[in-house]
């Protein structure tokens, strides 16, 4: 390479360099690594509950709520989030507050960057945590459920504890087939009571 | 030679920002010839507001060229502040200067700037001052070449090698850009080290972003990874990290158009200088960072 070709070149990546602090802004997406979702994912199993969930907005009573709550956690040695997520009985105001605290985590993220996709993962558990009161926790329909776990087991960050937990509320979902069941019975009921009054 | 500098002030920068905020000095030898509240410049510490870039303030400038000789500290603010860019300027312009560019720069303050009248001279109808101030500055040294040069000679063999007029521009336009970024840094790392009620998470938003996107992008190294980031930082979870890199852009933001709108007033004047930057960055990176956000 000449002198003069040499000279363009270091121009070039410098101005490169420049370049990206004159476009930077609190939008502009961190760019992680590959290492970095298992990273996360244990940083937040790791994290005391009442870190993160103190940071949503509440008023009174909810706020009063989210105190005792976690008072009354921390009495039986829930204070991390995967000491809330992997118990045995899981308080469901807790769940619910998690559930509520990664679904607005998920708005703020950029869909798809590592951030988005470790809020995402949490925001699945949490509702997957309630087992058979999973309705209790969330509104989600048990399909986009289903559909969710799906994502999260495909993920090679995911660990096999958490997929564990995934796979047994995959199981207590109702399947496809008994979804149409449910509702062709349903359909049906609702024929034969109007045929009656008729 | 050129992008050898821009590669040294960028370490400067990196080396800067990594240490205590430096005290400047005013020049020492224009300073020592003027009154003497200037002799008091030369130990002061800048304020953290001060900048290299003053506001193009007609206002101030019709001021202090009426005032020549009467008012030499808000002069003097004015040499300090325009001597860095200047200096790369001359540098690149004339590299047959060598080291005497600072003497170069004292000389044409002391015959130029504070000659009554030249400020005049400087009127926001022909066009920004930084244009006025260059083009100045360029005449200046032009004539004490052909004054000092013997046998006389012409303009073009005066200027030992010199680049080509649109890399010339090019060259200090990117220390330009590099003065701004500097600048910003440095206020950036002062205002979250200045402890504030209420708000102890300052200083860790400087290091967070110190961390991640400012060294990286102007090392071009690696940029730390979370694990070793959030020990680092004390970062308690993957919210907070966010939040902190968030709140860093957006302070860097802050700071930056700060900078810039000490030489243009208006907030249109501001993005429009930002997006100029941009686009001349661009063309000398050959359009790499086109797509960037």
């Amino acid at each position: 390479m000449t002198g003069s070709g040499h000279s363009k070149a270091a121009l070039s990546s410098r101005a490169e360099k420049l370049s990206k602090l004159f476009n930077l802004n609190e939008k502009t997406p961190e760019e992680w690594g590959d290492r970095t979702l298992p990273a996360m994912a244990r940083h937040q199993l790791a994290t005391p509950l009442g870190f993160d969930l103190r940071s949503l907005t509440l008023k009174p009573p909810d706020s009063e709520a989210r105190e005792m709550g976690l008072s009354r956690a921390a009495v039986i040695g829930i204070e991390s989030f995967e000491d809330l997520l992997f118990h045995r009985e899981p308080p469901l105001e807790l769940l619910r507050l998690a559930k509520d605290f990664f679904k607005k985590r998920t708005r703020e993220c950029q869909k798809g960057s590592a951030e988005w996709q470790a809020a995402y993962l949490f925001y699945l558990l949490a509702i997957a945590a309630g087992g058979a009161r999973a309705q209790e926790i969330s509104a989600l329909t048990p399909g986009d459920l289903l559909k969710g776990i799906g994502w999260a087991l495909e993920q090679p960050w995911v660990d096999d504890k958490t997929k564990a937990l995934l796979c047994a509320a995959r199981r207590r979902l109702p399947t496809a087939a008994d979804r149409q069941e449910r509702l062709t019975a349903g359909l049906q009921a609702t024929t034969r009571a109007g045929a009656r009054k008729g | 030679m050129a992008c050898l500098e821009l590669q040294e002030a960028l370490a400067r920068i990196l080396a800067e920002v990594s240490s205590p905020a430096r005290e400047q000095t005013a020049l020492g030898g224009a300073a020592g010839r003027l009154a003497a509240p200037l002799e008091k410049m030369k130990t002061r510490t800048n304020p953290p507001e001060s900048s290299i870039w003053p506001l193009t303030d007609w206002t101030g400038l019709g001021h202090a060229a009426k005032s020549v000789g009467k008012d030499a500290e808000a002069l003097n603010q004015l040499i300090l502040k325009y001597r860095r860019p200047l200096e790369i300027h001359l540098r690149t312009t004339f590299p047959s200067l060598g080291n005497r560019a600072e003497e170069i720069l004292q000389d044409f303050s002391e015959d130029k700037i504070l000659r009554e009248g030249w400020l005049s001279h400087a009127d926001r109808k022909r066009g920004r001052f930084r244009a006025f101030l260059k083009t100045s500055l360029d005449n200046f040294v032009k004539d004490r070449l052909r004054r000092n040069a013997s046998p006389p000679v012409s303009l073009d063999e005066l200027e030992h090698d010199p680049p080509a007029e649109q890399q010339r521009s090019d060259l200090f336009d990117a220390a330009w850009a590099e003065a701004i970024v500097s600048e910003t840094l440095k206020r950036m790392k002062i205002d979250c080290e200045t402890p504030r009620k209420n708000q102890p998470n300052r200083p860790r938003i400087w290091e967070v972003f110190r961390l991640r996107p400012a060294r990286p992008m102007l090392e071009g190294a690696e940029p730390m990874d979370y694990a070793e980031l959030i020990a680092r930082c004390a970062i308690r979870s993957p919210a907070e990290a966010q939040n902190l890199l968030a709140t860093g852009k957006r302070l860097f933001r802050a700071h930056f158009r700060a900078v810039i709108a000490e030489y243009e007033e208006r907030p249109d004047a501001i993005t429009e200088e930002i997006e100029l930057f941009k686009t001349f960055l661009s063309g000398l990176s050959g359009g790499k960072t086109d797509k960037m956000q």
